[in-house]
């Protein structure tokens, strides 16, 4: 089975910098597995995720995300691997205003086709797939046609989780996904996150500064080691 | 079809603002539209209330204060000219036909004009189009009446009814000239000229009306004229005369001639060419009204653009989201073009009908004054050009925050910022 994440040798440099911002030797995530990326702000791991989403382009070196070669891709497709195969998770504000809860959690379906088949193959129907979801990650039926902002923080980021899990994808990346949450929700959240993952062989990279999560992990990556140029970076 | 859908739910979820900035196009597309629709109406209205006429001669004042009052039945005579003179220039050789105009009464505020027979066949609107008689006959008997159609419509006059003349204007009038009823005799039919909103009777009755009268109060203890009399008076004066050349080429020497007469003061217009006079001194109200349009529709959209780019920060975050969902850079880019051009469609769609309950609410108003007749049509293909230009310039406009926003998604990447 093909890597979900392959980094060799890789670095990144803003345009206008005069030190690269990400110098990575090596790094992987074999497909299905769950590791923790320890990470402080500033260490260069925004810049790694936006590369391996494929939003930021014009890296040096290999970056293979699910097979394909970053670099050879041009940013449509780029696009479209990220709306087929990835789910992504925020910090927090994941949910569009002006979308029921419903609808939000099936905008990937809107916007990937093949994603909107496999959720229908797996359930029956989009919302089927939904359902489904919001019961795996403990949120009630009847919050469905709700307005997002009536929902709390712990369940908005777990509509967050099940829009990035509906459909299927290959990897999830979660950026501080349960800093927003307090102890008791954010364990809930990561035993719901990490168990829907394992189930669905979903891999996962999972972005945070909190150590204390990190025994959730098949293995703990620190964005110190990984980055050569973090150094420059912190103060 | 989905991003349609997305951009209406964003805008219905800001829907306060969008409507005010969608309100404040549709005010100035509606300003715009009702502008134009005036200024064009109304030119074409007065330029087809008389042809057929080469000089309107009447006491010496502003060529267009005599065009108006005479022709258009706006504004007062300052004097009258004499039926002498009158006599005497009709009788000229270059002179084919003249018809009289008397003014200076009124039939619940609708103007009378005492006028000669001759008026019906000689008066031409429009291209060359004689008045027609929906009803009845001209005015033979000394005290017939025949009314414009307006007249007979709204106030639901027929032939064989009884009316009573009003001394002067106004809807209320004190001065009567109750002993002396005029009985209708013809309804004309529909003009869109000021002839719908006119009684006319002979000259002669309007002197017999004001028999015994003087300096418009009705003389005590003089008696007025006796309906039972045979004799036809003559009047004395008359307000202004048509006149019909037997060449047009001859226009020039009479128009001289009569503004040379040396008996009383006396002018001679070409109704074309003081129209042409009316449309130079106009312009500048025209151009005017025209630039202030023109202002407005550029504030609204400039409105437009400050309410985009000032919701554009806090969209940053939905900007951010649909990219990490996967939507390509240029998607948000047309979703933000999509939606100036939505608020402008609806503004537009609000405007043109502000345009038409302006038009309907404006125009009973307008008629009555000025005498412009506004007809409720569909927008020329012109003006419809002009609105979906509009449209596409609100697009364009879109464009400036939306290339903002998609530099932005590009360099923010997936961060949240907030």
């Amino acid at each position: 089975m093909q890597k979900a994440i392959e980094i060799k040798d890789l670095s990144f440099s803003w345009p206008d910098a005069q030190e690269p911002t990400l110098s990575v030797s090596a790094f992987a995530l074999q497909a299905a597995e769950r590791v923790f990326l320890c990470g402080q702000s500033g260490s260069g791991k925004s810049t790694l995720l936006n590369l391996v989403a494929g939003v930021l382009q014009g890296h040096q070196g290999v970056l293979r995300v699910l097979g394909h070669d970053m670099a050879e891709l041009r940013p449509v497709q780029r696009d479209q691997l990220r709306a087929e195969h990835i789910g992504y998770i925020f910090q927090q504000f994941n949910l569009l205003p002006y979308l029921d809860v419903l609808d939000n959690m099936t905008l990937p379906c809107r916007l990937s086709a093949s994603r909107r088949q496999r959720a229908c193959a797996s359930a029956g129907s989009v919302r089927g797939a939904a359902e489904r979801l919001m019961e795996e990650l403990g949120l009630p039926a009847e919050l469905a046609k709700r307005p997002v902002n009536a929902l709390s923080i712990g369940q908005q980021q777990r509509v967050a989780a099940a829009r990035a899990l509906i459909g299927g994808p290959d990897l999830i990346i979660a950026d501080e996904p349960t800093s927003a949450l307090d102890t008791e929700h954010r364990a809930l959240f990561m035993q719901q996150l990490l168990s829907t993952c394992a189930e669905r062989q979903i891999a996962l990279l999972f972005v945070s500064h909190d150590p204390a999560l990190q025994s959730h992990f098949d293995r703990v990556a620190d964005m110190r080691e990984l980055n050569r140029s973090a150094t420059h970076v912190l103060d | 079809m989905f991003w349609i859908e997305l951009a209406l739910k964003s805008l219905l979820n800001r829907r306060l603002t969008v409507a005010l900035t969608a309100l404040s196009i549709a005010v100035s597309v509606a300003l715009f539209l009702s502008i134009e629709k005036i200024r064009t109406e109304s030119k074409d209205n007065f330029s087809n209330t008389l042809s057929g006429t080469d000089l309107v001669v009447g006491a010496r004042s502003g060529s267009l204060n005599l065009l108006l009052y005479s022709v258009f039945r706006i504004g007062n005579a300052s004097n009258n000219i004499s039926w002498q003179s009158y006599q005497e220039l009709s009788t000229d050789k270059a002179v084919a036909w003249s018809v009289p105009i008397s003014l200076g009464d009124s039939h619940r505020g609708y103007r009378v004009i005492g006028t000669s027979a001759e008026y019906f066949d000689r008066y031409q609107f429009g291209r060359d189009r004689n008045l027609q008689f929906v009803e009845g006959k001209r005015f033979e008997q000394l005290f017939d009446v025949v009314l414009g159609s307006e007249v007979a419509r709204s106030l639901g006059y027929a032939v064989g009814d009884k009316i009573v003349i009003a001394h002067g204007m106004g809807e209320v009038s004190f001065s009567q000239h109750d002993d002396l009823p005029f009985t209708v005799s013809g309804v004309l039919a529909a003009t869109g000229t000021p002839v719908d909103r006119s009684l006319h009777v002979s000259t002669a009755a309007i002197t017999a009306i004001h028999d015994g009268w003087q300096n418009g109060v009705k003389l005590r203890g003089v008696k007025g004229f006796d309906p039972q009399s045979q004799q036809v008076p003559e009047p004395e004066t008359i307000t202004a005369a048509l006149f019909g050349m037997t060449s047009r080429l001859k226009t020039f020497a009479f128009q001289r001639k009569v503004n040379e007469y040396r008996s009383e003061p006396l002018m001679a217009i070409i109704p074309g060419a003081t129209l042409q006079e009316l449309w130079s001194m106009l312009s500048v109200l025209e151009n005017t009204l025209m630039a202030i349009s023109a202002l407005v529709v550029i504030s609204g959209l400039l409105g437009l653009l400050t309410v985009i780019l000032a919701g554009l920060n806090e969209r940053r975050r939905e900007m951010a989201l649909l990219r990490a969902l996967g939507a390509p850079a240029k998607h948000v880019f047309s979703l933000l073009c999509g939606e100036a051009a939505l608020i402008a469609l609806a503004g537009v769609a609000v405007g043109v009908c502000l345009h038409y309950g302006l038009i309907l609410a404006l125009a009973p108003y307008l008629l009555e004054r000025f005498g412009v007749l506004l007809h409720i049509s569909l927008l020329e293909p012109r003006l419809l050009a002009w609105l979906a230009f509009l449209v596409v310039i609100a697009a364009f406009l879109g464009a400036i925050p939306a290339f903002r926003a998609y530099r932005q998604t590009l360099s923010d990447g997936l961060s949240l910022r907030t």
